[in-house]
């Protein structure tokens, strides 16, 4: 892994997609935590791992042979509708409201 | 009168008919007005709803009978990321500053079964995303034992509170050490569960595969009892699972002197350099008296330790960045009081305005770490550097050793504001509790001194997963050979 | 929606050119490569992860609980029946069913999505593999199929969108083939048989409108000879078989136009617009999608292993090409006739209650006609639904033993039959027929008294046929049909009629 140069434009991407909006100031803030942060998390690429090709995270989770639990098919009910919408910041009628999505 | 009590003491008053939960509800009511300001702990103290919450145990024990309740009576004070039905739920954010918990989290419906009762809601760096309680939208937490002090995080309502005994038991969420590390700067006992041990399902998750609820308690006999109530398989959490161990409290009773025969193994790479000599000192002290209760110390070696904070901080902040999108002001929670913006703009402003700065922070270093290109060398190499980390754990107790002993933090409680500006110095005092997360072992803290300036000072003891028994039991005789769990804060 | 569809009448320049005579040309000169993805939703009760029913219709945010609303702390438990259906699929196309499979959370924000992720599977689907025979007798072979959530729906309104999550968290598989399809109708013909395919097997309704079984197709465009992929779009918005066939009709045309005036195709999402017969970019960004796909944490790995697998071979029902090699077979089809009858394994089980029915008063084949012709047209026109047509198996059964007995005619039947359609069976075709005096006139003697009138009425025709026209026999059996209202059994009109000419011939 080559050091990662993490500049405004990346921390910009990085924001965008998170949904996040950053003031220039809040820019230059996280570019230096971050910058930080991962120059400190780069010393994993100096890790020397003898797992083998055959071992994956993802399959080697849970018990071994564990398969991930299953429920019966059975309606067990819903929230009440207010309750459902209760908390919405806005509504129309029991459905959530939100700018006008464009196609 | 609620200063000397414990979990055990608590349901032995109720089960002999000395105390009612409505009576003790307003005793822990009474003394945490005038303590949960000073100490910022409590987000929501709802009397009415703690003294509802006491009735409905006292109806269940007159129905039941309390002892046939493990937990007859107990009020418990609840970390602010755990669903409790009806109440505020906040995880100490704005975002969630209004939200109302839409169910009960398994571990609320186990203790009410058990007997026990919600007293209040306790306050929590932001998403459980902090080591100082300093991250909280409602301002930080402060120590007990010196208010200038932080109380360690990020469950520093649930340590601060139990050590100022506004409760026996509190519940608080560990993903790198939120549950140990605050419980050694507040001078009480704290346990993370082996992973899959408590359900997970209503609590608000931070990293899925790390988090664990446990319990905060002045005695290890406390967390025993509670622990009894805790775990168990939970349909509605999949990564749950049977606990093959039960009744860890009668366990502890049957095996006073556990320590006896016992092998401690010390891992040389938490004693070297990094760590503050006085914490240094009542390790060693400890050590010492572990060995004088019968056990043989051996001293082993974790090579791949060193990495854990970078591979934690991979892990923790990814499965964080997935699980934080859900809040986005559209089904509930904050939303931006900007008018008419568009939809892309309205998620960001919300989220912006929502989020406090350090779960921005790793949000975003989640979302890189992640984004396309970077996965391999962030997210898989830090899986496999935890598959390496859970298998050095594996080899140390396969060769012959018990329990591991190290300190639970490098350092004592430190001043609030002392670490905010340094993220990784911040992030590395999770060094000696992080490894366990990614191991997903069971691991408690229990006070082993004080500072010269008065500050506690915790021992962390680590097992092989589904072994609570063995670590209670451990933790239990070292408890009995020891005075530290008796002091408590002048508060 | 209305307002964009109509207000899109002014297109691109290079749209104006594409049209519809260029078609050959462009085949000629260009191969299209199309592959397609489809999303089918499971008839499961419950969503996949959380136990709100799946029922279709019900008013917005009704059947939503905090899991599928993506509320704090919830935590997702997969629907064992979901896994059965798409062990059930795979076994149905060949596929190979993997013993260890992983969800992943694909992220991206949306409203519809409440959790900012879709759980579904990636790198590790539960299955690969597996083809579909088309009527051409190509074979398309599938990539894989995974197990994934809906999202919800919003509605657009003119100030504001509507976010109704009754559909989140239902199950889907999405089945994805291999860019092996060359041509529009075979696209066509392989969503068909994939309906087809998912109906029989009890797992999806396959409901194009209501969106239960949708396709999304990528397509490319290469100079005919060149074996590299030319630069593909997606088309999403493919709600009718038709319109799926138009769509990639009219894609290739505009690829092919992009192609001819020397530019480049753009990697870009579509959408068909029905009422132009269109595609057109998405108006949104195009943005380069970053889903950071990662292991669920809160699944463990699905494993699926043999003796499950059996379990399900066990209950899998007969599928389309069984059945039609059954049907030919068993009710002396025509590869035809089983093949329609056998399209939809409803319509295939009418076609079986009436046989039954019918108990062989009539022969299967006819039955068939009748099925394939009359009932189909019917059937499509008023778009009933074979489960619970409005004439059922035993109405129309009832109706085939009638022309089987020659109680009536088959013109009669049409007759009633559209009656029957238009009003409603009522008492059913045996009642009407007494009721309305259809029944079928096979007394010789007053079919020679009718067509001894009609002889006499006719003196011209009746001379000219005496001399030589044999042609006007069919004006003459018109004419006596004509005044018996239809009633007269034909094989006796013609019998009868042939017996008078011929007597008069000779007389």
């Amino acid at each position: 892994m080559s050091k990662i140069q993490v500049d405004r434009e990346l921390v910009r991407k990085v924001a965008d997609l998170a949904q996040l909006s950053l003031s220039e100031q809040e820019i230059g803030l996280y570019q230096e935590r971050l910058s930080k942060v991962l120059s400190y998390v780069e010393q994993l690429d100096s890790v020397h791992e003898s797992l083998g090709k055959d071992w994956r995270p993802d399959t080697a989770r849970g018990a071994p042979g564990a398969s991930t639990p299953e429920r019966a098919d059975t309606v067990t009910g819903s929230l009440s509708v207010e309750e459902a919408m209760k908390q919405a910041p806005a509504r129309i009628g029991t459905a959530f409201q939100v700018p006008r999505i464009l196609e | 009168m609620t200063a000397n009590l414990t979990v055990k003491s608590i349901v032995d008053l109720v089960r002999s008919g000395k105390q009612t939960p409505t009576q003790l509800a307003a005793a822990y009511l009474d003394r945490t007005r005038s303590i949960a300001q000073k100490l910022n702990s409590h987000l929501h103290l709802d009397e009415a709803a703690a003294l509802s919450e006491a009735l409905a145990a006292e109806k269940r024990i007159h129905e039941i009978g309390a002892h046939r309740l493990p937990l007859a009576g107990v009020p418990v004070l609840v970390k602010d990321n755990i669903c409790v039905r009806g109440s505020k739920t906040t995880c100490g954010s704005k975002i969630l500053e209004n939200y109302v918990a839409t169910y009960d989290a398994t571990v609320i419906k186990r203790l009410r079964e058990a007997g026990a009762f919600v007293l209040g809601k306790l306050n929590m760096d932001e998403f459980a995303m902090g080591s100082s309680n300093e991250n909280s939208a409602f301002g930080p937490v402060r120590n007990p034992w010196n208010l200038n002090y932080v109380p360690g995080g990020s469950s520093g309502g649930s340590a601060a509170s139990v050590a100022a005994r506004l409760a026996p038991v509190a519940l608080g969420s560990d993903t790198g050490g939120s549950i140990r590390q605050p419980a050694s700067f507040c001078g009480i006992v704290g346990l993370k569960p082996t992973y899959g041990t408590v359900s997970r399902f209503g609590l608000v998750a931070f990293g899925s595969s790390l988090d664990q609820i446990g319990p905060l308690t002045t005695t290890v006999e406390d967390a025993a009892l509670v622990m009894d109530v805790l775990a168990g398989l939970d349909a509605s959490d999949s990564t749950s699972v049977q606990h093959p161990q039960s009744d860890f409290a009668r366990g502890l009773s049957e095996n006073p002197d556990a320590l006896k025969g016992m092998t401690v193994g010390i891992p040389e790479e938490f004693f070297e350099s990094g760590l503050d000599s006085e914490v240094g000192a009542c390790l060693e002290r400890a050590i010492a008296d572990v060995q004088r209760a019968g056990a043989k110390i051996k001293r082993v070696r974790l090579p791949n330790i060193s990495y854990s904070v970078a591979a934690y901080y991979v892990i923790a902040t990814a499965e964080a960045s997935a699980n934080l999108a859900r809040f986005d002001g559209i089904r509930y929670g904050y939303r931006t009081k900007e008018a008419g913006l568009g939809l892309k703009d309205l998620y960001r402003k919300t989220r912006s305005e929502g989020f406090g700065q350090e779960v921005k922070q790793r949000i975003m270093l989640g979302t890189f770490v992640l984004s396309s290109g970077y996965y391999d060398a962030f997210y898989s190499k830090a899986n496999k550097v935890r598959e390496l980390i859970s298998r050095d754990f594996d080899a140390v107790f396969d060769s012959g050793v018990d329990l591991i002993l190290t300190p639970t933090s490098p350092t004592p409680p430190f001043k609030l504001g002392e670490k905010l500006s340094d993220p990784l110095a911040m992030y590395l005092s999770d060094i000696c509790t992080i490894g366990v997360n990614l191991a997903g072992l069971p691991a408690i803290s229990v006070p082993c001194g004080r500072t010269k300036a008065g500050l506690p000072v915790g021992m962390q003891l680590i097992a092989p997963k589904f072994n609570e028994q063995t670590l209670l039991n451990g933790a239990h005789a070292y408890e009995r050979a020891t005075e530290w769990h008796k002091d408590q804060p002048a508060i | 929606m209305n307002a964009q569809q109509n207000g899109t009448k002014t297109s691109r320049p290079s749209e104006a050119q594409v049209n519809k005579p260029q078609e050959a040309t462009v085949l000629d000169r260009y191969e299209p490569v199309i592959g397609l993805e489809v999303h089918c939703q499971l008839k499961t009760k419950t969503k996949l992860f959380c136990g709100c029913s799946t029922s279709f219709g019900a008013m917005p945010n009704h059947n939503t609980c905090p899991i599928c609303l993506g509320h704090p702390g919830v935590l997702p438990v997969l629907n064992a029946e979901v896994v059965n259906f798409a062990i059930r699929f795979a076994m149905a196309v060949d596929a190979d069913i993997h013993e260890i499979s992983v969800f992943a959370r694909k992220q991206y924000f949306y409203p519809d999505l409440p959790k900012g992720y879709q759980i579904t599977q990636f790198d590790l689907p539960y299955c690969t593999g597996g083809k579909m025979v088309l009527a051409s007798g190509k074979a398309v072979r599938l990539m894989r199929a995974h197990i994934e959530e809906d999202a919800g729906k919003n509605v657009h309104g003119d100030e504001s969108s509507y976010v109704d999550l009754n559909r989140a968290g239902v199950p889907l598989i999405e089945i994805v083939s291999e860019a092996d399809i060359r041509n529009p109708e075979d696209a066509a013909d392989y969503l068909k048989r994939l309906r087809s395919l998912v109906r029989s097997l009890d797992i999806c309704d396959g409901n194009l409108e209501e969106g239960s079984f949708r396709c999304d197709a990528n397509i490319s465009i290469r100079p005919r000879g060149r074996e590299q992929f030319g630069t593909r779009c997606e088309i999403k918005n493919l709600n009718s078989f038709r319109n799926i066939e138009r769509a990639i009709k009219y894609e290739i045309l505009r690829q092919a136009d992009v192609l001819d005036q020397g530019q480049k195709v753009l990697q870009q999402t579509m959408l068909f617009d029905a009422a132009s017969g269109k595609t057109q970019p998405m108006r949104t960004k195009e943005e380069s999608h970053d889903y950071r796909y990662f292991p669920e944490p809160d699944l463990l790995p699905l494993r699926i292993d043999a003796a499950r697998i059996e379990e399900q071979r066990k209950v899998l029902p007969e599928l389309p090409e069984a059945m039609a090699r059954r049907f030919q077979e068993q009710h002396a089809l025509s590869n035809y006739d089983a093949a329609v009858l056998t399209s939809d394994k409803d319509l295939a089980n009418f076609y079986e209650a009436v046989v039954k029915r019918v108990a062989g008063a009539v022969t299967e084949k006819i039955v068939a006609n009748w099925v394939t012709s009359e009932y189909l047209r019917e059937a499509n026109n008023r778009s009933w639904d074979f489960i619970n047509p409005p004439i059922t198996s035993d109405h129309f059964g009832e109706l085939m033993e009638l022309i089987g007995k020659g109680v009536i005619s088959g013109r009669i039947a049409k007759t009633l039959f559209e009656e029957m359609a238009e009003k409603g069976p009522g008492n059913g075709p045996n009642a009407m027929v007494q009721d309305q005096g259809l029944v079928q006139v096979s007394d010789t003697s007053e079919i020679r008294s009718v067509i001894d009138k009609v002889l006499d009425a006719n003196p011209g025709q009746l001379a000219e046929y005496l001399g030589g026209r044999d042609k006007l026999f069919g004006f003459f059996v018109g004419q006596t049909m004509k005044i018996s209202g239809g009633k007269m059994n034909p094989q006796l009109v013609n019998d009868v009629l042939k017996e008078l000419l011929d007597a008069r011939r000779k007389g």
